[in-house]
């Protein structure tokens, strides 16, 4: 009986786990990909600062569980949840930011 | 996105209602610019208003650019005001002007209704021929290759790619930032239909994509340099910047950037009915097309691809009081490109949402309305 207990329990973790991982990597490539978008084409095209752009995405939920930061070379931003992979815009004259894949 | 509510599975089961938009309010006639008055082609004239409510006109102003972001900047970035073609209101929050650039969210959605009725013009479309999405030609009985530019100008082509809530999940969020964010037109098209067309109105920016595509391809050269020629130099827009997802289609429906007065130029353009210093810009009757409720039962306030002041159908919210003959561009935290005939108005808000609400920013607007006079009377 305790065993299968304890399996029980550890085949929920897991369950829940991968259900938690799923809808977590759905936020950071949704979530990471709006943010990266915004300020891109907001510092790119609108000429505002990193910062300024940020603050104008405060109301959207949780946005402040991503981290966000431009690219070194200065062509776009990255955005992404801890632990998952970015999400990247770049932008480009005749483009403006596209979402990389 | 973001102002029209999509209510799930309470919209599948409210019964339909007669769309009970009141035409001939939309239908009031549309003012010629005066003689004596340039258009703003190169430059906009200034003007002050006459037989207006200033006290009123301050008030409203002063409601429009309290709210601010966490960052103290006002949320209201800029607000124009156009009567009788000259510019009487022109005022931005502190480190904005004349030069800033604002993204259109869903009022660039109007530009789409735009482009399209240049391509109406110059016989490359036609209303009523098929869409015809690049991956709908492969099989000739295909049920969606009966969906027509007017359906997809109306939001009626009863296609299974409504924006959604807005969630992580929902279509929207998926097209302009997830999985189907790289050709934002062949995501849009490769849904099903959930009704035949015209019997139902929803709300899609992936639509306003499939119509970015048939401009790309139908404009018979890069739709920017088309764009350029037909609507951007003749008007004197020099600020407009369409970004595109990786296929190249224009993310009409949602990255349109310009400045104030720009906006307040295609704005004027739409109050002018379509005509620019004597030359046709948009074909005869496109704007009273565009100002007409789409025929859909469960739509009161949507024209083709503008947004009407009439009454709402179950899933669309009030705009103004009855009394307002105003048809609008506007887009999510609060863009608005409102024009009313009947007071020879264009009102321009753009900006952000942060800590204002869509009633606040409608009832301001309306405030900044009804402080002009109605246009004849004030000649």
């Amino acid at each position: 009986m305790r065993k299968w207990v304890i399996g029980f329990l550890i085949w929920l973790a897991l369950v829940v786990g991968a259900a938690g991982y799923v809808e977590l990597r759905q936020r950071s490539d949704v979530g990471g990909g709006l943010a990266a978008k915004e300020i891109c084409s907001c510092m790119h095209i609108a000429r505002r600062s990193f910062d300024a752009c940020l603050a104008d995405l405060a109301t959207f939920p949780r946005i402040d569980w991503l981290i966000t930061a431009p690219l070194e070379d200065d062509t776009g931003v990255r955005s992404g949840l801890r632990g998952f992979k970015p999400r990247i815009a770049r932008f480009e004259e005749a483009k403006g930011c596209t979402l990389e894949p | 996105m973001g102002h029209v509510r999509i209510l799930g599975l309470a919209a599948l089961l409210a019964l339909p209602i007669r769309a009970a938009a009141d035409t001939a309010l939309a239908r009031f006639p549309l003012p010629p610019q005066r003689i004596d008055v340039a258009y703003p082609t190169r430059g906009w004239p200034r003007g002050d208003a006459q037989r207006a409510d200033h006290v009123a006109i301050e008030v409203a102003l002063g409601k429009l650019f309290a709210k601010k972001n966490a960052a103290g900047v006002a949320d209201t970035r800029a607000v124009l005001v156009v009567q009788g073609g000259k510019l009487i209101v022109e005022r931005y929050a502190a480190g904005f002007d004349a030069s800033s650039r604002f993204r259109s969210w869903s009022a660039g959605k109007s530009l789409a209704n735009t482009w399209v009725g240049l391509l109406v013009r110059d016989g490359r479309v036609s209303l009523d021929e098929p869409l015809d999405a690049r991956s709908w030609r492969a099989r000739a009985e295909d049920p969606r290759r009966t969906i027509t530019v007017r359906n997809a100008l109306h939001m009626t082509t009863g296609l299974a790619n409504e924006d959604g809530d807005g969630s992580t999940t929902s279509f929207i969020a998926r097209l302009l930032f997830g999985d189907l964010s790289g050709d934002t037109a062949l995501a849009a098209a490769e849904v099903a239909p959930a009704h035949p067309p015209d019997a139902h109105w929803a709300y899609s920016t992936g639509t306003t994509q499939l119509l970015a595509r048939l401009v790309v391809e139908r404009a018979g050269e890069d739709w920017r340099a088309y764009s350029a020629r037909e609507l951007e130099e003749p008007l004197g827009i020099r600020s407009l910047l369409v970004e595109s997802d990786r296929a190249g289609t224009p993310l009409v429906g949602a990255y349109v950037w310009a400045n104030a007065q720009d906006w307040a130029r295609l704005g004027l353009l739409y109050l002018r009915d379509g005509l620019w210093e004597g030359r046709r810009i948009l074909p005869a009757g496109w704007v009273d097309f565009s100002r007409t409720p789409a025929p859909a039962p469960n739509n009161g306030t949507y024209g083709a691809h503008f947004w009407l002041n009439a009454k709402p159908g179950p899933d669309q919210h009030p705009m103004y009081s009855a009394e307002l003959d105003s048809f609008e561009m506007n887009g999510s935290a609060g863009q608005f490109v409102v024009i009313v005939p009947s007071r020879d108005l264009v009102i321009v808000r753009l900006g952000e949402m942060n800590a204002s609400t869509w009633p606040e920013l409608r009832g301001a607007l309306e405030e900044l309305m009804v402080a002009f006079a109605p246009w004849n009377a004030a000649r």
